[in-house]
């Protein structure tokens, strides 16, 4: 394709190869976990749904069920509110201000609310910091988690965020060298050699999963690296040059809204009809609505949307939270479309692959899994190239740890989440710790069993296994069974029942064959590993 | 036509101008040990003809369908390489 | 970025396979340089092109590009500026290029910061 020298090649390919070596187990783990990730909220749905699926979130009589609410809380939290639909379709509000925390990071402080929308009532209500009110979550733990572990792999900000920055970035340069290194890259798009030797083998399987995959990549470690850093580190970089450091007014200033204090206390608009307002506006489904100062005079609703039909990105809508008079349309940043604006606002849909419903989700989900495809065997041919010497042989083994134990550990979580949730119990600690105790035992299978195939054909199984069993867990803990979640029209709760069973059973077939799709590099991996 | 229409659409067209470029590449053919057909422009012409739905999309402004199509052709190319590697292949470990 | 290609007596480019003689000090040292200037230098230097960017690009039609774009593009700053460390022959231009980019965007923030500063200290000197 790209015709470079000998040397250059070799010199890209070394960047390739060894950014791999160090980096490539953590991207594994992070593209694995997006995958699952794509799927979150459809997590929730199935794990708690409500009795009834939510025909519409925002029904009349919203507004009466927020105003209700806000009357118990105390009005220091009125300062910004934002509300939208979580699992199940529970509406989701929180109240709060922003603060800072002893390290002078910023951080919300307030009282969050789950209402049920087809009966109008509250089901829950936590307080306390953002990251109190999360830890008393139940209904979204499981999605969340894997959420949390894609996005910055459950560590501390702003490191684990730093770190699934360095890691897109990684991704990025992997992308990239891959592409230019290639140097018959049409030529050899569509032929995989699996009965030659072993490496070749190998090879073809890396480099014609990591070309197909090629555009998604790229896509994917662009914008990833950039939500990863943008908020770990741009924003305030940028706001510590630009604003001193207030990272709020820069936050304020980008947003776009004029700035106009009046502190005057008003009476709050009927949101009932503002959401009817906007719905008569656009035919793009209202998905999230945010409240600056609500009681007072300057007190601003903003509007968003999902995207509209054959759309990208789509305008937000904002009212006079004291009148309830529309008062524009605007992009999500700037008052007026701007290349800026139109970039910031295309990460989203090209990372989370939510912009055309189901299809669009499915299509990102089959795209992840073929990038942890790409990574795992990627590290597979280093390993097998370099099979003779001892020291690399640990690699290996650590590429079936990760490769065949993440997939385990990640289906692992939901055994604490269910019953633990049935009792009443908090969930989020012991579904980490679960999660651990999983990812060691498999470390034993990986370096405790002599033979490699065996390890890997046994958490294979295994995973197969724990998919097979969630519906049954999900029923036993006292979810919805299949004629009344049919009967109710829960199709969330089906849909992912199915899925889970069938990749089960995959998984177990896959598990039982002798054949695999590099079975002949596998075992002359797994020869020299076991010598 | 909705989002899913252009999509589907472009994605069956793309696929189609993609399977006799598979079918007929001259490294599996080798590989398989059958006669490698000469040259000819065939291929080159199949596979930019395989791009043009895309651009199709994109002068149509179907941004949404673009990305759909996009992800369906390299995620089902991909796949179809995959099982022609093990249709067409005699067993393993032979030649 | 044209690269002029010289014909150098030993590997300039950092290659890592058992030709190279990794006992060679110079040759070490190259790699070491190398690879502190393709890795934190260069992400400083991406970082502060990123904040001097803003103080320099057009705000564009909503007033905002320049604050939005290069936390945005900030992948891209890093990939160029990595690829350009990583591959230019000649380590020593390569280490001015990104050194002397680096001190250009620190100027400009520095002159900024300065001038904010003294706006401030005069702003407050008048209101008392």
């Amino acid at each position: 394709m790209i015709k470079l020298s000998q040397e250059r090649n070799k010199s890209l390919l070394a960047v390739h190869g060894w950014s791999a070596v160090f980096l490539g187990l953590l991207l594994y783990a992070v593209i694995l976990t997006g995958v699952a990730s794509v799927f979150a909220k459809e997590l929730g749905d199935w794990s708690s749904p409500l009795a009834q699926p939510v025909a519409d979130s925002f029904r009349p009589g919203t507004d009466r069920m927020l105003r209700e609410f806000a009357a118990t809380v105390d009005p220091q939290y009125h300062e910004e509110m934002f509300v939208f639909p979580r699992a199940g379709d529970r509406l989701y509000a929180f109240f709060h201000k922003h603060e800072t925390d002893e390290d002078g990071k910023p951080r919300e402080r307030g009282v969050a609310a789950e209402f049920d929308p087809n009966t109008q009532t509250l089901i829950e209500r936590r307080e306390g910091t953002d990251e109190d009110v999360d830890a008393g979550d139940r209904a979204n733990a499981l999605g969340d988690f894997m959420v949390e572990l894609h996005v910055r792999l459950h560590l501390p900000n702003p490191w684990g965020l730093l770190l699934t920055g360095v890691l897109g970035l990684a991704m990025l340069v992997a992308a990239i060298t891959g592409f230019v290194v290639h140097r018959h890259l049409i030529k050899e798009l569509f032929t995989l050699r699996r009965h030659k030797e072993k490496l070749l083998s190998a090879r073809d399987t890396h480099v014609i999963a990591g070309t197909w995959n090629l555009p998604f990549a790229f896509i994917l470690a662009f914008t990833g690296s950039y939500f990863s850093f943008g908020s770990a580190f741009g924003i305030p970089a940028v706001a510590m040059v630009v604003f001193g450091g207030d990272q709020e007014k820069m936050i304020e200033t980008v947003i776009g809204n004029p700035p106009k204090e009046d502190k005057t206390p008003a009476p709050v608009a009927d949101f009932d009809r503002m959401i009817a307002d906007v719905r008569g506006r656009t035919d793009a489904a209202l998905n999230f609505i945010t409240v600056q100062h609500w009681g007072r005079a300057d007190s601003l609703v903003t509007m968003f949307m999902q995207y509209p039909e054959g759309k990208l990105l789509g305008p937000t809508y904002v009212y006079s939270g004291a009148t309830g008079e529309f008062r524009y349309a605007k992009p999500s940043l700037g008052l007026q479309p701007s290349t800026g604006g139109a970039l910031f606002e295309l990460m989203g849909p090209l990372h989370f692959g939510n912009f055309a419903g189901v299809f669009s989700k499915a299509a990102w989900f089959a795209l992840g899994f073929a990038g942890a495809y790409v990574t795992i065997t990627g590290l597979m041919l280093w390993t097998l190239r370099r099979r003779e010497q001892r020291g690399w042989r640990h690699l290996a083994r650590a590429t079936v740890w990760v490769g065949y134990g993440l997939p385990l550990a990640l289906a692992a979580p939901a055994y604490a989440f269910f019953p633990l949730r049935a009792a009443g119990e908090l969930v989020h600690g012991p579904m980490m710790t679960v999660f651990l105790l999983v990812a060691v035992a498999a470390a034993g299978i990986a370096w405790g069993l002599r033979s490699l195939t065996l390890a890997r054909r046994i958490l294979l199984g295994l995973t197969g296994l724990a998919l097979l069993l969630l519906p049954a867990l999900r029923l036993l803990s006292g979810g919805a069974g299949w004629p009344l979640a049919f009967d109710s029209g829960l199709h969330t709760v089906l849909a992912l029942d199915i899925a889970f069973a069938v990749g089960g059973l995959l998984c177990l077939l896959s598990a039982s064959r002798r054949h695999a799709v590099n079975a002949a590099a596998d075992e002359e991996l797994d020869a020299a590993v076991e010598a | 036509m909705s989002t899913y229409a252009f999509a589907a659409v472009a994605s069956l067209i793309s696929l189609l101008l993609l399977l006799p470029i598979a079918l007929r590449d001259p490294k599996r053919l080798r590989s398989l040990r059958r006669p490698v057909p000469s040259p000819g422009r065939e291929r080159q012409l199949l596979g930019w003809g395989a791009l043009l739905p895309g651009a199709a999309l994109v002068l149509l402004g179907q941004w949404p369908a673009l990305l759909i199509w996009l992800g369906t052709v390299t995620t089902l190319g991909w796949l179809l390489v995959q099982l022609l590697a093990r249709l067409g292949a005699p067993s393993p470990r032979a030649g | 970025m044209k690269m002029i290609l010289k014909y150098n007596s030993g590997p300039s480019l950092p290659l890592l396979s058992p030709a190279v003689s990794t006992s060679d000090p110079a040759v070490r040292r190259r790699f070491w340089s190398r690879f502190a200037l393709a890795g934190p230098v260069v992400f400083l230097c991406a970082a502060l092109v990123m904040c001097g960017g803003a103080l320099w690009l057009p705000k564009g039609a909503a007033q905002i590009d320049n604050l939005v774009m290069p936390i945005v593009l900030f992948p891209a700053i890093w990939a160029g500026l990595f690829f350009y460390a990583y591959l230019d022959r000649s380590l020593a231009r390569a280490w001015a290029v990104i050194g002397g980019l680096s001190l250009v965007h620190l100027a400009v923030i520095g002159l900024y910061v300065m001038q904010t500063m003294q706006a401030a200290k005069a702003a407050g000197a008048g209101a008392s």
